[in-house]
């Protein structure tokens, strides 16, 4: 009774950030030793409005999201074998993502690469998205915290560490 | 005068905990087996030139400079600062990590926190306070602001 109670106590704080739109992003330091390239972007609200000062005019829909964005958090590993990382990991993200978060998009290929995308609604806007994409030799979460509008979210592709939806392009 | 008290004094306390990241940062560095620090002469002129002509949008700046077939305690790295590095990558394959922390300062500057290593070549630990519009600049054309510099 006494390990319920502890483990739900320090779920709790990890579950209110959720419910922020922020997931914990804590990954166990073992995957990052196990991976052959591991890349991990932490960029909070006041990098992230400084960061959308010089963005150019060219620029100015990313500028747009982004200095309404609160977090930018990217986690990506990339390994050398099939399942070199335990799948566990993605069950703990997914343990995170209360019921008000609402899985808008999944893809599930032959190649096994799984994507998911959440998000938390609020109101008509948006308070946070997680994106997460799971191949045999390949890890990415990506977590954006902060009023988010869906239409202009591509324009963040291939910026602040946030990977392009296709390695060809 | 108080107020203006107050914003030297919260500068005074920022450089100064800035700096004692780096000298951290360094001396964790300089404390891995296999590696020993690289002097280059001159690099307090260049540093004392750089504070008076921003050249490169670049305010200031601090270099250690390391050589050797070292491994850097990256655990340790980590615990040199209090701030989560915005960008953290390493390649198992060769070894070859960077580590960047950064922090807005005041008006446009930006303070960045540099620690590469790669165990074939050279490990550096940078510190520098660099303009953020000159450094977009140079990410977004970096032929353009390199003939701005080499213009006499």
């Amino acid at each position: 009774m006494r390990k319920i109670i502890v483990t739900l106590f320090l779920l709790m704080p990890a579950a209110a950030w959720a419910q922020n739109g922020r997931i914990v992003l804590d990954l166990p330091a073992s995957l990052a030793a196990k991976a052959s390239e591991s890349v991990e972007v932490t960029l909070d609200g006041s990098m992230l409005r400084f960061a959308a000062r010089f963005l150019s005019n060219d620029e100015e829909e990313v500028r747009g999201v982004v200095r309404r964005l609160e977090g930018i958090y990217v986690r990506s590993y990339e390994f050398d074998s099939d399942g070199a990382y335990d799948r566990s990991i993605i069950d703990h993200m997914h343990a995170q993502l209360g019921p008000e978060w609402k899985k808008i998009v999944t893809v599930q290929s032959r190649s096994r690469e799984n994507t998911e995308i959440y998000t938390l609604p609020r109101g008509d806007s948006i308070a946070g998205l997680v994106i997460i994409t799971a191949e045999p030799r390949e890890l990415t979460i990506v977590n954006l915290v902060g009023p988010i509008d869906l239409d202009k979210l591509a324009s963040l592709e291939g910026e602040f560490g946030i990977p392009r939806r296709s390695k060809h392009e | 005068m108080s107020k203006r008290l107050g914003v030297a004094l919260a500068f005074l306390l920022a450089a100064a905990s800035a700096r004692a990241d780096f000298d951290s940062l360094v001396r964790v560095v300089g404390a891995s087996r296999g590696l020993h620090r690289i002097w280059t002469p001159g690099i307090s002129l260049a540093r004392f030139g750089v504070r008076l002509i921003h050249p490169a949008g670049v305010h200031d700046f601090q270099i250690a400079m390391f050589d050797g077939d070292g491994h850097v305690d990256f655990e340790r790295v980590l615990m040199t600062s209090s701030a989560v590095p915005i960008v953290r990558t390493h390649d198992n394959r060769t070894g070859e990590t960077a580590v960047i922390w950064a922090r807005p300062l005041s008006g446009d500057l930006v303070e960045m926190l540099l620690l590469a290593h790669d165990p074939k070549d050279q490990t550096v630990v940078l510190r520098a306070v660099v303009n953020g519009e000159t450094l977009a600049k140079e990410i977004a054309d970096p032929k353009r602001v390199r003939a701005d510099l080499s213009r006499p």
